[in-house]
């Protein structure tokens, strides 16, 4: 069976995971099964479709997910509290048609258009919120990416489906490879003490699911603004990977 | 020893005294209570008194009274309150519920030994507290987030326990339980109409898998349906006797566990 590597994925800073894909690339390391969530299946995606143009892709892609994504373009607290204040002095209602639109129109732009089987080696995960269950989407690229992004500050679940990166953080995995970015902060209004709770949940559903792994590999970003660097901090991390001797649980 | 965990859950804590009265039904105790939020106030009044009527009638005459001198805030109000301040109500307005129902007695008083959870701002994690004065520990564990004015603790900023610990057993298997029940809720996803609602609803989503991960240490389970929100506090005997209905369906099997 294939070591299965999970990946987090509810910053955009996760497009640099083409980091990772191009390490184990340069050691012909194969048979790896990644289970991914969120902005992380980007990549993924983008490298099955053709690895030789997938960086110059991401590359280009940056500015428009910065513009379409700006609440979690920052691994910051402080600047989430921001937005969700602004949520709430707004109760902005949740609309499904605007959600789709924005979604549609990006992945269309730049998500090539490939089927992902239950034989692929990429298992794309969302969190379905009508069954309240995590699932693996297979079919159309563009299709399930559209399912796998949305989270909850700014979409409305696409058919019920969410980012399962907002809601439990990673899928489980032999290893687990995630930006470790909830940093303590002050919190000054009520609304920051909700994200502090929420957050915390999160940090805790995933020490659950790093207990269940092999191993958890952290991500630490120097600069999240600048894209070359986001992807060289996950080769790094892509390079650690080739050094370990694992052997798969299942 | 029987270590009982009382999930956290506003007026669904009514729940509990269910599960406190089919023990007694069964002429046995909980040698240790492990409580979060609603949880702890239940286990508290318990620890103290060892009689659900007396819990019962306790917490809910303490509700009645508190209620009547609430004043009960407009949508609009509560949510400009939410963006300005640090919590809707602060400390000094909801201490005197807890004042009443629990006085100046210490831990140390109590019948039963008792666990409060809380959680710690400042380390992101659940904290048990099993001394000093009770009014504290469980107003601490019943502070919900960006509702209530967190309190400092021991040096740290405290919210509810129910953030990381929604039912705490892994607390009650540290102090030595050896059969560990489980007082718990069955609910309904929320509904949402906004993006702040659908946080919210994500949020019971993370707290049911937290829930689930605690399960795992727990020998039995009194699990209840509610279709009540945590505040719905009117409602509490309802909550209660719909609660023994179910409580009372599960004595058998109860029993069965218990000479086990």
């Amino acid at each position: 069976m294939s070591l299965k590597i999970s990946l987090g994925g509810d910053l955009i800073q996760y497009l640099g995971v083409y980091g990772i894909l191009k390490a184990l690339d340069d050691e012909s390391i194969e048979n790896l099964e990644f289970h991914c969530s969120g902005f992380s299946c980007i990549p993924l995606i983008i490298w099955k479709s053709n690895k030789q143009i997938a960086y110059n892709i991401i590359c280009n892609l940056w500015n428009d997910a910065l513009k379409l994504f700006k609440e979690v373009s920052k691994p910051s607290l402080e600047d989430m509290s921001k937005s969700i204040l602004l949520l709430y002095k707004l109760q902005k209602k949740v609309n499904k048609e605007d959600s789709r639109k924005r979604l549609s129109e990006f992945v269309q732009k730049w998500i090539p258009s490939v089927d992902i089987t239950q034989e692929d080696n990429i298992k794309v995960h969302a969190f379905n919120i009508s069954n309240n269950v995590d699932e693996i989407l297979t079919g159309n690229s563009q299709e399930i990416l559209m399912k796998a992004l949305p989270y909850p500050f700014a979409f409305a679940p696409i058919d019920s489906y969410l980012s399962l990166s907002w809601v439990f953080g990673i899928p489980q995995g032999d290893v687990i490879i995630y930006i470790d970015w909830f940093k303590p902060f002050k919190p000054q209004k009520a609304t920051d003490y909700l994200l502090m709770a929420t957050c915390a949940r999160t940090s805790k559903i995933i020490e659950i699911t790093s207990k269940n792994a092999q191993t958890a590999l952290r991500v630490e970003l120097s600069n999240s603004n600048d894209i070359a660097s986001i992807v060289q901090k996950f080769y790094i991390v892509g390079k650690e990977l080739t050094k370990m001797n694992f052997n798969s649980k299942n | 020893m029987i270590g009982l965990a009382l999930q956290a859950g506003g007026v669904k804590g009514f729940s509990h005294i269910a599960t406190l009265k089919v023990f007694e039904e069964c002429n046995s105790k909980p040698d240790i209570i492990a409580g979060s939020s609603a949880g702890s106030i239940v286990g508290a009044l318990y620890a103290l008194y060892n009689d659900s009527e007396k819990v019962y009638e306790v917490f809910s005459k303490t509700v009645q009274k508190f209620l009547k001198n609430q004043k009960v805030k407009p949508e609009p109000i509560m949510n400009l309150e939410l963006v300005l301040k640090e919590s809707l109500y602060d400390a000094d307005e909801y201490y005197v519920f807890f004042k009443e129902l629990f006085g100046k007695i210490k831990f140390s008083q109590l019948r039963t030994e008792l666990l409060v959870v809380a959680f710690d701002t400042e380390n992101q994690r659940s904290i048990t507290i099993d001394e000093g004065f009770l009014v504290d520990a469980v107003f601490a564990s019943c502070t919900v987030p960006g509702v209530f004015e967190s309190i400092y603790l021991s040096g740290s900023k405290m919210l509810d326990g129910g953030v990381l610990s929604p039912v705490p057993t892994e607390e009650l298997k540290q102090y030595g339980a050896d059969k560990i029940i489980a007082s718990i809720f069955e609910e309904k996803m929320s509904n949402y109409e906004s993006y702040i609602e659908l946080m919210i609803a994500i949020d019971n989503i993370k707290e049911k898998k937290l829930l689930q991960d605690e399960l795992r240490y727990a020998d039995f389970i009194f699990s209840y349906p509610v279709s009540v929100t945590w505040k719905d506090f009117n409602k509490s005997r309802e909550v209660y006797e719909n609660a023994l209905i179910i409580a009372r369906g599960l004595k058998s099997e109860f029993e069965d566990f218990l000479r086990r």
